[in-house]
């Protein structure tokens, strides 16, 4: 079974992805900001796919996806989810080492298609 | 309910809490970025959160509480208090919809026009905040900026048809002739103006596709509000465009539809009458005169046939384009259709009269075509497809951090991925090559190289919005063929193993209670091993067994013990949980009262049993609001007193061994016992003798008694009705205690003492007439035996002489009317139970003193309530039933 790392400081957020992406059979593993992501990775990683939000406190998702680039570690594919849809913010998460930018508020019939593209399982729709 | 909305709900009280802190604390350091950027961060996932639900009024008042504190937080606004105000006022608009969802059940928020107005004007007023304050000093700036523009609300059906003749004229008359049929065979039409924010984009709104998810339309048309500028110059990311279109849905729908964004729309559910405006250009040489005079007389007598000919007549005389042939076309539309709807039929009559402009000038003719699509940034184009582009993309990035390397595998893994599932495994060949190239070399190029090579159509890779390049269908494959899928697990253990469980757990409250009671009478029930053992030896004389009982209670008494410990640790609460309502009540209450006030809290972090918490904050409110209301005095007041302006409100609270004291001091006027004692005479509390013979503190303390109440006014905040007695009452209710300091003119403190638990009492077993009662072991003070000769009578009153002190007796036969007198021991000593009531000690003659218990303490029920002598009665490890005493209130 595929893991995949969410990482979301609102615990609404990280059960919504959840019940997603447990649904479609991935298992899925959380941390509550970039700095716990880092913790679990060490202990646990590396995953399969991240699933990161920008905004949270102590490391935020550029700064966690930044660390997770530098790492000396086979890297997976990550997401970066955010409610800007700024071009500008877009580029600063490509530019941060994010494979997709995606916008909220975010559909299971918009998420899936793009996780299962990325993780190169199953039928992309 | 569903545990999502669970999740969210319980989240979002605890953000809203969390903002109402944040904020109390911005008030004293307005500069703290980190709160900002903590508060900031708390409304952003409050909003976030309320987006994967359908809650509209929610999200949109919480978008603006967020762009309000996103203004705060680049330093573009400062803190204010009335910023405060409002977004205060936001987190109550917000909390009060969690109330309502909750209520519901169902996770719906049934629509509501009220609740829709009053988020339109929470929302309006936040965004009013920011460009008030925040926005550019020119005033023609400031109208150019569609924040400040007022909100037109929804136009009702009545004002619309002045709104949206113009727009409608200038639709082609085909589409609006299809419009009329449509509604003339029952379907709904409605018109609809849509002009998106100019920072749309920026705000996740997607016009188009908003647009797009409505049924197909009967005409739509897609402009600029302002001519293009030069390409130089142009803002991609300013949206400028202007739908319109008529729409067949109801408006009930379309409102609903576009319920995010009330204020950018403007919609009205299409009459006919306002379809039919007859355009083209003017021409005198038509002889109309002669067909009007014959079509009224036809119209009035209703015969609809010679009306028909005679609009067919002189509609092939007419050129087609000329204004009269169209009013005589949709005149023959609605004759067809609706031929009894005489009010239109006049109207489109009288368009025919000469010389009579309607139809505006031809000049503004109708593009005949919409403008060609515009695609949505975030297209409903293939996933995969998206995936590669957005790899391009990010190889064409021109940099080279320290990252690069990772980003450059994940880029590759992410190909990997989604060319396998493409099927085009084949196309995979090189990539490894060129991503070991790219890696050592420490450049995206020869990947990107490699990209550009093997997907030809998005070789132009830095285009962000590009069209769907063409693929070939897309074959799913088994998962398990899945590229460089096994390397992966170099390292780290299986994921089945792996589950990362939450280290903290939310319980039911009365899951806890339930655990609470049941100890409770654990330890009670435990209470009957002794008197077992006790049978087992006196009765059936078998002391073994006895002895071996006796040990199995203890095995058994320390796991109980050590059990409603645990359990007890589990239901302690810090006193934050009642103190953090404070800022926020005295803040409102003193902006109420005009007056200043600091409030400091101490000792926020003390515990105690959630029993007693709980019990604490109907009492402390109202302490807390006599304080404000009659303590302090007034800016001006304290002023002429030579005090600080902002008067001075601090609680605090401290464990001391088994007790919490809580402590409320205030810096105001105090009280003056002299005002007290002529009150308390006055409402005949105290007679006259008394009113001389009290001393000052004894005078404070009848504050506390039932029917005073200081203040000489009733006032809108404390005086409710509810004196100090009330709260006295209550926190005795918990065996807590309560006294008064104050100094006139310095101020007044208020002192609580309660126990840390109120779930198992302890209590003295105490003999009198032949019957057991017991004791609160909080109130005993001592137990001593005083012999007889030393018992003095002073006038009527028994009393003794305790090291040094004299102490008034009473004997608990007589307290209890019980025809007996105490029994001395055989000493001629006397048991007296020495209780402490506020700070007065009393004795209370019994005739012996027995064990202390631990007992779970019931307050008596039905008409025994009415018992105040008695705490309550419990039930004994032997089964008897042990009446409780209440010495405070049997004197």
């Amino acid at each position: 079974m595929k893991r995949i790392l969410v990482i979301d400081d609102a615990a609404t957020v990280r059960l919504y992805h959840r019940e997603i992406l447990e649904q479609a059979g991935f298992a899925v593993i959380e941390a509550i900001n970039g700095l716990e992501a880092l913790e679990k990775l060490e202990m646990e990683g590396p995953f399969d796919l991240y699933l990161v939000d920008i905004n949270m406190p102590k490391l935020d998702g550029y700064g966690f996806l930044k660390a997770l680039r530098e790492k000396d570690i086979p890297q997976a594919p990550a997401i970066m989810i955010s409610t800007e849809s700024s071009p500008r913010d877009r580029e600063a998460a490509l530019v941060a080492g994010a494979n997709l930018y995606v916008v909220k508020p975010i559909r299971p019939e918009q998420l899936l298609p793009q996780v299962r593209g990325l993780l190169g399982e199953g039928h992309p729709s | 309910m569903n545990p999502l909305l669970d999740q969210f709900i319980s989240e979002s009280r605890d953000a809203i809490q969390s903002i109402g802190e944040r904020l109390m604390q911005l008030e004293n350091t307005p500069d703290d970025h980190e709160l900002m950027d903590e508060l900031f961060r708390l409304v952003h996932t409050l909003k976030g959160n309320s987006g994967l639900f359908d809650f509209p009024e929610m999200t949109r008042v919480l978008h603006g509480a967020e762009d309000l504190m996103d203004t705060v937080r680049d330093g573009r606004l400062g803190y204010s208090r009335s910023l405060a105000d409002q977004l205060l006022e936001a987190m109550d608009f917000v909390s009060g919809l969690l109330d309502e969802i909750l209520a519901g059940g169902d996770g719906n928020l049934p629509a509501d026009a009220e609740r829709t107005a009053a988020a339109t004007a929470l929302t309006h007023s936040l965004r009013q905040l920011i460009t008030t304050r925040a926005g550019p000093a020119d005033p023609e700036t400031l109208a150019a900026d569609p924040l400040t523009a007022p909100i037109p609300a929804t136009p009702s059906p009545a004002d619309a048809p002045a709104n949206v003749t113009s727009p409608l004229a200038q639709i082609p008359e085909t589409a609006r002739m299809d419009a009329c049929r449509r509604i003339f065979q029952g379907q709904p039409c409605s018109w609809l103006s849509y002009q998106p924010e100019e920072e749309c984009f920026f705000k996740g709104e997607d016009p188009f596709h908003q647009i797009t998810q409505l049924p197909a339309p009967l005409w739509r048309r897609i402009s600029a509000r302002e001519p293009w500028p030069s390409p130089d110059t142009l803002d991609a990311y300013r949206c400028l465009l202007h739908f319109e279109s008529i729409v067949p849905m109801d408006l009930q729908e379309l409102t609903d539809h576009f319920r995010y964004i009330p204020d950018q729309v403007e919609l009205t559910a299409l009459e006919p009458a306002m379809l039919a405006i007859p355009i083209g250009d003017d021409h005198d040489g038509i002889p109309t005169a002669d067909y009007l005079q014959t079509a009224t007389a036809h119209l009035r007598s209703g015969n609809h046939e010679g009306l028909i000919q005679a609009s067919r007549l002189l509609l092939e005389l007419s050129s087609p384009g000329l204004r009269v042939a169209s009013a005589l076309r949709w005149l023959l539309l609605v004759l067809e259709t609706r031929p009894d709807d005489v009010p239109l039929l006049q109207q489109l009559l009288d368009n025919i009269h000469p010389g009579v402009a309607v139809g505006d000038d031809a000049d503004t003719a109708i593009p005949a075509a919409p403008s060609p699509p515009v695609t949505g940034a975030q297209g409903m184009a293939d996933p995969i497809v998206g995936i590669i582009e957005t790899q391009a993309e990010i190889l064409a990035l021109n940099d080279t951090p320290p990252w690069l390397s990772g980003r450059l595998q994940a880029v590759a893994a992410s190909l990997r991925a989604a060319f396998t599932l493409q099927g085009q495994l084949k196309r995979l060949e090189g990539l490894d090559e060129a991503l070991q190239t790219a890696i050592t070399r420490h450049t995206s190029v020869p990947l990107a190289h490699w990209l550009a090579e093997h997907v030809p159509a998005s070789a132009s890779a830095s285009a962000p919005v590009t069209e769907p390049a063409t693929t070939d269908s897309p074959a799913p494959i088994p998962s398990g063929i899945a590229a460089g899928a096994g390397e992966t697990r170099k390292f780290g253990r299986r994921m089945e193993d792996a589950y990362a469980g939450p280290s903290a757990i939310k319980v039911d409250q009365a899951k806890i209670d339930r655990l609470m009671n049941l100890i409770g009478e654990m330890i009670v029930a435990k209470n009957a091993l002794p008197y077992l053992a006790a049978r087992a030896e006196d009765v059936f004389g078998v002391r073994e067994l006895a002895r071996e009982i006796k040990g199995q209670y203890g095995t058994i008494n320390r796991i109980a013990d050590e059990m409603q410990d645990a359990i007890m640790q589990v239901r302690l609460l810090p006193v934050s949980f009642v103190f953090q309502r404070f800022p926020r009540l005295v803040r409102d209450t003193a902006q109420k009262l005009g007056k200043e006030v600091r409030l400091v809290l101490e000792g926020e972090s003390t515990e105690a049993d959630k029993n007693v918490i709980e019990s604490l904050a109907d009492p402390l409110v109202h302490i807390l609001r006599n304080s404000l209301d009659h303590g302090l005095e007034t800016p001006d007041e304290r002023r002429a007193a030579g005090k600080p302006v902002a008067g001075r409100l601090a609680i605090s609270a401290r464990s001391e061994s088994d007790r919490v004291v809580i402590e409320i001091a205030d810096d105001g006027r105090g009280i003056d016992p002299a005002m007290i004692r002529r009150k308390a005479y006055e409402k005949g509390i105290i007679d006259e003798q008394a009113l001389e013979r009290l001393t000052d503190q004894e005078a404070l303390n009848l504050v506390f008694a039932p029917g005073f109440s200081t203040a000489s006014q009733v006032s809108d905040l404390s005086g409710r009705g509810v004196g100090m007695d009330v709260v006295r009452t209550a926190v005795a209710r918990v065996n807590g205690s309560i006294d008064l300091n104050s100094r006139p003119g310095a101020g007044t403190r208020l002192r609580l003492s309660l126990p840390l638990s109120m779930a198992v009492t302890n209590v003295m077993i105490i003999v009198s007439a032949s019957q057991r009662f017991g004791v609160s072991m909080d109130a005993v003070a001592e137990t001593v035996r005083v012999a007889q000769a030393d018992i003095q009578r002073i006038k009527h009153q028994m009393t003794t002489v305790l090291r040094g002190r004299v102490v008034p007796l009473v004997a608990l036969n007589d307290l209890l009317a019980l025809d007996e007198a105490q029994i001395p021991n055989e000493d001629g000593e006397m048991a007296v139970v020495v209780v402490r009531i506020e700070n007065d000690l009393l004795g209370i003659m019994v005739d012996d003193c027995r064990e202390t218990v631990d007992i779970i303490l019931k307050p008596l029920a039905g008409f025994l309530g009415n018992l105040r002598g008695y705490a309550g009665s419990a039930l004994l490890g032997d089964g008897s039933v042990l009446l409780v005493l209440n010495p405070r209130e049997l004197l």
